[in-house]
């Protein structure tokens, strides 16, 4: 009850107060957007257009226990008179996955709807295209070195996406505290070497329309047939119960209990469907890890690290990796020649990524666990068998 | 190293019994465990508890691997970490009959390995083991195969109940060669003398809650997250003074396994020298860099060459300063490597 | 949270001293510093270092005498081939040696034999001897009780420059790929101020080194914001080395990396991603003459403890998909680093035509599969902007050197060319793409010059900015787990610092 009333009063608020011009209101810029939702209503190749909001919401970690973030979450095409509503108390973890294509022109909508449940604080956000190459710092989201967005108001972003890869995005406003609290996403760029004419020669690899690359490999290497973002993050329950309660936050003392893959411990990671929070009942954490393949198939894993605390190892028992990128780079001598590698671990520290691809011919059908080899990350907080694993199932 | 071939052991347990009834059960067994005619390596572990003593006059309960003569002969010893798993060239299968002694369930994986895993749920769904799992006193072998062994260094563990087996103790190494004298099929990875390194560690409290029945839902520790390790180890053993591994003759080519079982990396130096990282997780690495410290993940293996040093006695130390023996200073995951 | 509030102001208000100080002052501040030659002094000895938000934390340092210990240890610059000897003295409670990674004949006299190799006390020294055999980035730490002596901060960097280094065309391994315009180093460190506490209170038996919970992280030494203060700046007597990096687009910036502390840190650098070209003072090659052709690039360097790295960053703003310089006529002057790429036609271009052969090996870094903007210009003049006849096309592979163009675009119109003409990727005179919010609607950074555009000062509110003189773009340089961004229980600080991107109008030395 108290909560629905404090919304009723934030969006009035809001709303008054983009009226008197103190505030700027939601403003979205997307190219040939005719009627005001974000979304370009001719056909543009290669224009994307998404608008995300910044505020406050609620998780439910695997042991049940309620945990308080902040996060983004996803308006595109919402009318602008509805993105108050949608984004208070409507964050997600982990953020709106973003995929784009090589080539694209990306217009990002960063909309800061503010933190509902800390009335106290006046936080700007933002968005960092983390790894975003050539990079202008006015959309590099670096608040210290560029701007940050009010409550309230509308910014939007450029880029240019000149390069594929696994990136991944977070905001960077009061950087440790706003990614501890949740503010981190998957975003990833597919190849221009998908949309090759078919029968395309690739070095004796013969490209078919439909093939997907993981990068511009030249030759067909990167290949493979289904595609999972995961993104590992952990959470320190006492810091985020701090900043519910307007407490002092513990910084220093940070330490992380939860171990997640995009967002859930096991065995949510594994849960396929809606995880709703306790508190507004959204389904605020919308994505499972579990991994699907026909036995034959080749499994691309993007694979990247925010957590704000430390390393994560992941394995998976019965099978092997190529690890084929690293940093959105594919792994190739200057001559061409690959350097890939195969191996049973990847070890990732925050901001970094992965591309592993796991060809499963000759691979028994059966249901194989990814997990950390850091062990006691296989908790949630003082539960056992959870934490930073899922399943990958074989047909 | 003693392997266990299929033929000896079945041979050596045959008392009575018509010799052609056995080369005919031998014929029969090749066909399904060793099809191209290869020879298979066979090991009988047993997974026990003991008791290992710190540094510091500590005992903790741990749980290890025993290699037994046969199911049931119970006449290995148990030892963190296990024994050493080893195949001989050209053998590409592995198996592995496993007797457990402890008062969990218990299963084996070798990391790397492909092979058919069947993982054993608890009763809400969650994935308890990875692979099938040994009752605790079981009656008859939970066998495991692989048929498909590459040449490498990798890391066998418990795929039960991960956030305590291994830590208690349940890894060793699995050692499969290309060739007499090279690790891999590659030629960076020749070498004319080898050394095995297995790194491990220990929280005496997280074994003391296990050991004493006191983890689990509803007990003193439900769960391994707050895990602080308080001793480091080299193959079983903290630094201790005069004792080193033997690691060649001066001038040779010397390769050196690395088997990680801490649960977290380490960086090991071998006394500032560079060393050629030839492999990685028990595969080949395509380009082997000049390193004079070696990143190990986590559960990770690697294969590093040494040439040419000198006589004498090498330092190895683990530069993420796991070298402490619990609040003592100088110890850890610190030894010599002796060229002689 | 009023305690950060306070500390952003203090943190403000120190660097607009400290930075335009750094910029105007006119040291040379864009190599490393250190100390040179063959033959050195080193005593260990006990110190105090400050950390930015006004603790002081004891720690062993080493220097030239007992009184001007630092943290971390001098960095030595060698020569390749120098046969180098290091006395090591000591006045710690107790014994004390020094281990050199990567150096070769290293030999030890005098002191007493320990663990790992020959072991200073007070009054008696010992003297190291090694070759600096190769060029590269290398490290030194005590090889004596190493979790704690490291801990306490008992480590430097050695950097040998190649056979034959010229400082005016300065390589770092003597191959072109490993020229560079500017170099700094990144010594990567943590402190857990409980341990140095009890070392200072003589409390040994008390310290538990398996239980470290560092707290402070540092670069070369200091933590944020001091890394951004001037080398040997007054106020941090034992922390003399600073971390600016500073460059002008298009250059080479040399980040020599070092995991000097016991965890694993990555090091994010914003901006761009940069190309590692060795790793422990060993050049990623494949053979002798072939270069850095196993390099790699990054986003983000994992600096694994006792590992170096040396990467080059550039930044050209490529492909950004407007113009960073703000012009907005294709007439206007072309200013260095905004032709990312250029190649040359390897045949006339006929006015109908549509495909081209493109040489000057700038082609290659052409994109493999998709088209991109570029100018195309007359070999008789020297930029697109002097050139009337200039044209924008959109160039995509068709195969190998082979390119397609597709022509008259943005009110140019298809003409024929020569061969030995140029093509540039660019996005020269193309408009900022989005409107930016109202200035009551944003925050703004003490680095921001108040507008989009490399150079131009914007219009800030009184009291915004004020970081950035030259008006350039600056990007975080910072370990990417961000609990490392903070200076104990204070954010921001910790192993971060800023990479200032200035217009060429900027002196940076
Ligand atoms: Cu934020
Ligand atoms: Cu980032």
């Amino acid at each position: 009850m108290k909560r629905d009333l404090l919304l009723f009063l934030a969006v009035t608020a809001f709303s008054l107060l983009s009226l008197t011009g103190a505030w700027g209101g939601v403003m979205v810029q997307c190219p040939e957007d005719l009627d005001g939702d974000g979304v370009s209503d001719v056909d543009l190749p290669h224009v994307v257009c998404r608008h995300l909001t910044g505020g406050d919401g609620f998780t439910v970690m695997a042991d049940g226990r309620s945990m308080y973030i902040f996060g983004f979450g996803d308006v595109t095409g919402m009318p602008a008179d509805q993105v108050l509503e949608s984004g208070i108390l409507g964050a997600q973890f982990p953020a709106p996955t973003i995929v784009l294509d090589e080539g694209d022109d990306f217009y990002l909508t960063l909309t800061n709807v503010g933190m509902l449940m800390r009335p106290d604080l006046f936080d700007p956000h933002t968005v960092h295209f983390h790894g975003f190459p050539e990079v202008a710092s006015i959309f590099d989201g670096l608040p210290e070195s560029s701007v940050g967005i009010n409550m309230g108001s509308s910014i939007t972003y450029y880029y240019h996406i000149a390069v594929p890869g696994t990136f991944m995005y977070h905001c960077h406003a009061e950087a440790t505290e706003h990614m501890q609290m949740g503010m981190l996403g998957n975003l990833y760029v597919r190849p221009a070497q998908n949309s090759l004419p078919d029968g395309t020669d690739l070095k004796g690899f013969i490209h078919h329309t439909g093939y997907k690359y993981a990068y511009n490999d030249g030759d067909g290497s990167t290949r493979y047939d289904v595609e999972y973002a995961i993104q590992m993050s952990s959470f320190d329950p006492e810091f985020h119960d701090a900043d519910l309660n307007v407490q002092p936050l513990p910084f220093a003392d940070m330490r992380d209990k939860y171990a997640l893959l995009n967002g859930r411990g096991y065995p949510d990671t594994v849960l396929q469907g809606p995880i709703l929070n306790k508190v507004n009942g959204r389904n605020s954490q919308p994505l499972d890890s579990l991994v699907h393949a026909r036995q034959g198939q080749r499994i691309l894993l993007r694979l990247s690290n925010l957590s704000v605390t430390r390393y994560y190892t992941l394995s998976i028992g019965g099978l092997y990796m190529k690890v084929i990128a690293k940093d959105a780079k594919l792994l190739q001598a200057s001559d061409g020649r690959p350097m890939s590698y195969d191996t049973t671990t990847v070890t990732l520290g925050g901001g970094e990524s992965v591309d592993v691809i796991i060809d499963t011919a000759g691979v028994p059908p059966g249901t194989y666990v990814m997990y950390a080899t850091q062990a006691q990350y296989l908790s949630n907080n003082e539960e056992d068998y959870g934490g930073m694993m899922t399943e990958i199932v074989i047909e | 190293m003693k392997i266990h071939h299929l033929r000896t052991t079945l041979f050596s347990g045959a008392k009575g019994p018509d010799w052609l009834l056995w080369v005919m059960v031998v014929a029969l067994m090749s066909l399904f465990t060793a099809p191209c005619g290869a020879a298979a390596a066979e090991f009988y572990l047993r997974a026990a508890a003991t008791t290992m003593v710190m540094p510091t006059g500590e005992q903790v309960t741990v749980w290890g691997f025993a290699k037994d003569s046969s199911f049931g002969a119970k006449d290995g010893v148990v030892t963190v970490p296990g024994p050493v798993l080893e195949l001989p060239p050209g053998d590409t299968t592995l198996v592995i009959h496993l007797d457990n002694d402890l008062p969990e369930p218990v299963s084996i994986m070798v990391k790397g390995l492909v092979g058919s895993m069947t993982p054993v749920r608890l009763p809400d769904g969650r994935i308890r083991a990875l692979n099938k799992e040994a009752q605790p006193g079981n009656s008859e072998p939970v066998t495991y195969t692989w048929t498909n062994v590459h040449p490498g260094t990798m890391m066998y563990q418990s795929a039960s109940h991960l956030s305590v087996q291994v830590q208690m103790g349940l890894y060793g190494a699995v050692v499969a060669k290309a060739d007499t004298g090279r690790a891999y099929d590659t030629d960076p990875s020749r070498y004319d003398s080898e050394v095995l390194l297995v790194l491990g560690e220990i929280d005496p409290d997280l074994h003391q809650a296990v050991a004493s029945g006191n983890f689990g839902p509803g007990k003193a520790v439900t769960s391994a997250i707050g895990y602080r390790p308080k001793y480091f180890f080299i193959n079983g053993r903290s630094y201790t003074p005069g004792v080193y591994e033997p690691a060649g003759h001066p001038g040779q080519r010397v390769l050196v396994r690395i088997v990680n079982a801490c649960l977290t990396q380490r960086s090991l130096v071998f006394g500032g020298r560079y060393v050629l990282e030839i492999g990685d997780g028990g595969f080949p690495l395509p380009f082997p860099p000049q390193h004079f410290a070696v990143f190990i993940a986590a559960g990770g293996t690697k294969d590093v060459i040494i040439e040419s040093a000198p006589a004498g006695d090498l330092p190895v130390w683990d530069e993420r300063l796991g070298l402490t023996n619990g609040g003592l200073t100088d110890g850890g995951i610190f030894t010599y490597l002796r060229f002689q | 949270m009023r305690v950060r509030q306070i500390f952003q102001f203090t943190y403000c208000l120190a660097l607009t001293f400290l930075l335009v100080g750094l910029l105007s002052e006119g040291p040379a501040q864009a190599t490393i510093q250190g100390i040179s030659g063959i033959s050195f002094t080193l005593v260990a000895a006990p110190g105090y270092i400050k950390t930015p938000e006004g603790n002081s934390i004891f720690f062993w340092g080493l220097g030239s005498d007992v009184n001007h210990v630092q943290y971390p240890g001098p960095t030595l610059i060698l020569n390749e081939g120098d046969t180098i000897t290091i006395t090591l003295y000591s006045a710690l409670p107790q014994p004390v040696s020094l281990v050199f990674p990567g150096q070769e004949q290293v030999q030890a006299q005098g002191g007493s034999q320990g663990k790992v190799t020959r072991e200073a006390t007070p009054g008696r020294p010992v003297t190291y001897t090694f070759v600096a055999a190769h060029p590269g980035t290398y490290l030194y730490y005590s090889g004596t009780n190493m979790a704690l002596q490291h801990e306490m901060g008992l480590f430097g960097a050695i950097i040998v420059r190649p056979a034959g280094f010229d400082p005016n065309a300065p390589t770092a391994y003597g191959t072109s790929d490993s020229r560079y315009d500017r170099e700094y180093l990144f010594m990567i460190s943590e402190m857990d101020p409980d341990i140095h506490r009890l070392v200072e209170e003589g409390r040994y038996s008390e310290i538990e080194n398996a239980d470290v919970f560092p707290t402070y992280y540092f670069i070369n030494g200091r933590n944020a914001p001091d890394t951004m203060a001037p080398a040997f700046a007054e106020w941090l007597p034992t922390q003399p080395y600073n971390c600016m990096p500073l460059m002008h687009p298009g250059e080479r910036l040399l980040m020599r990396i070092i995991g000097a502390g016991r965890d694993n840190h990555p090091y994010h650098f914003h901006g761009n991603h940069a190309k590692v070209i060795a790793e422990d003072g060993r050049l990623l090659s494949s053979g002798p003459g072939k270069g850095a052709d196993l390099g790699y690039s990054r986003f983000t360097i994992s600096a694994v403890p006792g590992h170096t790295y040396d990467a080059i960053f550039q930044w050209t703003g490529r492909e950004m998909g407007w113009d960073y310089y703000g012009h907005t006529s294709l007439s206007d002057p072309i200013e260095r680093g905004e032709l990312a790429v250029t190649a040359t036609l390897e045949a006339p271009l006929s006015a109908g035509s549509a495909q081209v052969t493109l040489g000057g090996q700038g082609e290659k870094e052409f994109p493999m599969y998709r088209e991109v903007r570029c100018l195309i210009w007359s070999k008789a003049y020297p930029s697109p902007d002097k050139d009337p006849n200039r044209e924008v096309v959109k160039v995509k592979r068709a195969s190998g050197n082979l390119f397609t163009i597709s022509r008259g675009l943005e009110g140019t119109t298809a003409r024929a060319w020569s061969e030995g003409d140029y093509v540039a990727i660019t996005d020269h005179g193309r408009p900022f793409p989005v409107v930016l919010p109202e200035n009551q609607n944003l925050t703004f950074g003490a680095f921001y010059s108040g507008s989009p555009y490399l150079g131009n000062a914007g219009n800030l509110p009184p009291g915004e900015g004020g970081l950035n003189p030259f008006s350039g773009f600056f990007y975080m340089w910072h370990s990417h787990n961000e609990k490392e961004l903070l200076n104990n229980n204070i954010f921001p600080g910790g192993a971060m610092t800023m990479l200032g991107i200035l217009p060429y109008n900027a002196p940076i030395e």
